[in-house]
């Protein structure tokens, strides 16, 4: 049987089981797009489901004739997704609570439809991690180091340039002003956002893992040094036309050109990764 | 071929599932005593000043009761004492881990370290840690509190609560905080402290469940 005949066999039991799964999550997963929809570290989140959902439509043609072969272990993997999500519950830990979601969803395709189906879905399954928002703890550990990097890059950018400034933690100091490098500013937020897109980017662009990979890690570094140009230019406006200009207009502005700027340049490396595989004359187009 | 009872035992596990989840709720454990009552001076140390928190901060916090307050002592050392119970019911909030919200503020850790404070027939596992903000350093001495067991991370504390709440029901947490502006010595901060929990801690006792 193949998994589009099992779907139409098993319509009824399939409509069961996602009412199963929405009763179960019907408390956990509304509040996280209520996240998606306030924290603007996740506003990506609306588009990470619909992404993965195009990676499933993508697939769809060979998905639909890959023939099932439940697999036993699938339900250990579901057993599993329940305990985190027992346990996240009872500490209310809801990184671990939302995730289980994936898991589970894992769990649940092993379980009826086998290792096969499972391979073709596993890429837009991991996608979806992308959707739950990092524990704050964690999100911190990274956030402010990185902030105080990216100050002091930019600090030592603008003490080249002439710009007669201090730094003191995540401060920087003008004669005439002072800016803070926010959290918003540290780069975190495109960080995750632009990853999110280089995954997605470098799956349709590419079918090389090591290209793949070239695009992702190349995330990295773009979101910090377009994070640090955007520091850098609202200090020079700060330093020439004062504080206002830095923190109206332009800083809303600013966010949205940068990432714009970080979308070209991971475009700019995937082109690079795609024209030296023509060279190499291994492409595929 | 799936056969219908896999998905019986999937439907069985999620409902199963849906059910514990619903019906599991941890008791609300009130402080033995409101807070509003807690000593306004002990030992050497008397209450000079009591923060009140505004509904936008409470809204974040939902503590079940809290208490804000500064000490002085005779020679002039001041201290700050932020407590916040939680009860571990439905409507007392998660507690906060300091390492979020302090920096939240512009304060920045300049250094952390897990410390034990002797008190009498106790020692607490605490968090010693200096923040910077511009020119203000500030020591900071906290630890969760969970019936008579003290924490010094958050980690420990989720498995606490969902330990107590798996086998208890209850989930019911303190979170203690000393701070003392820093004086330029640290080891001269770290002694007002010191000197702050061994006489304060008998009276939290008297108001945190055990």
């Amino acid at each position: 049987m193949t998994l589009a005949e099992s779907l139409k066999h098993y319509r009824y039991q399939f409509i069961l089981l996602l009412g199963g799964i929405a009763l179960l999550y019907g408390t956990i997963v509304p509040p996280m797009v209520s996240d998606w929809y306030h924290d603007e570290n996740y506003s990506h989140g609306f588009i990470v489901p619909l992404v993965a959902g195009y990676f499933v439509y993508t697939r769809w043609r060979l998905l639909g004739k890959t023939a099932i072969r439940p697999a036993g272990l699938g339900l250990a993997i579901v057993v599993l997704a329940l305990m985190q999500l027992v346990l996240a519950w009872l500490g209310t830990e809801y990184f671990l609570m939302r995730s289980s979601l994936i898991v589970l969803l894992a769990g649940v395709i092993l379980f009826l439809f086998g290792k096969e189906v499972f391979r073709l879905l596993r890429l837009p399954l991991a996608y979806l991690v992308f959707m739950v928002p990092l524990p704050y703890i964690l999100y911190d550990a990274v956030a402010f180091p990185l902030k105080l990097f990216v100050t002091k890059v930019s600090v030592r950018a603008l003490q080249l340039m002439g710009v007669a400034v201090l730094r003191e933690g995540n401060i920087i100091m003008f004669p005439s002003t002072t800016l803070e490098v926010a959290d918003a500013c540290s780069g975190i937020r495109s960080l995750v956002s632009l990853l999110a897109l280089a995954v997605a980017y470098s799956c349709f662009v590419t079918e090389s893992t090591a290209r793949r990979w070239g695009i992702i890690v190349a995330a990295v570094p773009i979101a910090i040094v377009t994070n640090a140009l955007r520091v850098i230019v609202t200090g020079i406006l700060a330093q020439y036309w004062g504080a206002k200009a830095a923190q109206g207009f332009f800083h809303e502005f600013a966010g949205l050109a940068v990432f714009a700027m970080a979308m070209v340049m991971l475009f700019a490396v995937g082109a690079l990764l795609k024209t030296k595989n023509h060279h190499n004359g291994e492409g595929k187009g | 071929m799936i056969g219908n009872r896999r998905f019986a035992i999937l439907l069985i596990l999620l409902v199963g599932t849906s059910i514990y989840l619903t019906t599991h709720a941890d008791l609300t454990v009130p402080p033995n005593k409101p807070f509003a009552s807690f000593p306004a001076a002990f030992s050497g140390w008397q209450m000079d000043a009591q923060t009140v928190f505004s509904s936008e901060v409470l809204d974040v916090l939902r503590p079940t009761d809290y208490l804000y307050r500064q000490y002085v002592d005779a020679a002039g050392h001041r201290v700050t004492l932020y407590v916040g119970y939680h009860s571990g019911g439905k409507e007392s909030g998660v507690i906060h881990s300091p390492k979020h919200c302090l920096p939240g503020s512009g304060w920045f850790e300049a250094s952390s370290q897990k410390i034990s404070v002797t008190v009498p027939s106790k020692t607490i596992h605490a968090v010693e840690a200096v923040y910077q903000k511009g020119e203000d350093r500030e020591l900071f001495v906290y630890w969760f509190q969970a019936g008579h067991k003290t924490l010094s991370d958050e980690y420990s504390l989720k498995a606490a609560e969902i330990w107590g709440s798996l086998f208890h029901r209850r989930r019911d947490a303190a979170f203690i905080r000393i701070s003392v502006p820093s004086a330029g010595d640290s080891s001269v901060d770290m002694a007002v402290a010191r000197h702050f929990i061994y006489a304060v801690y008998p009276a939290l006792l008297e108001y945190l469940p055990q």
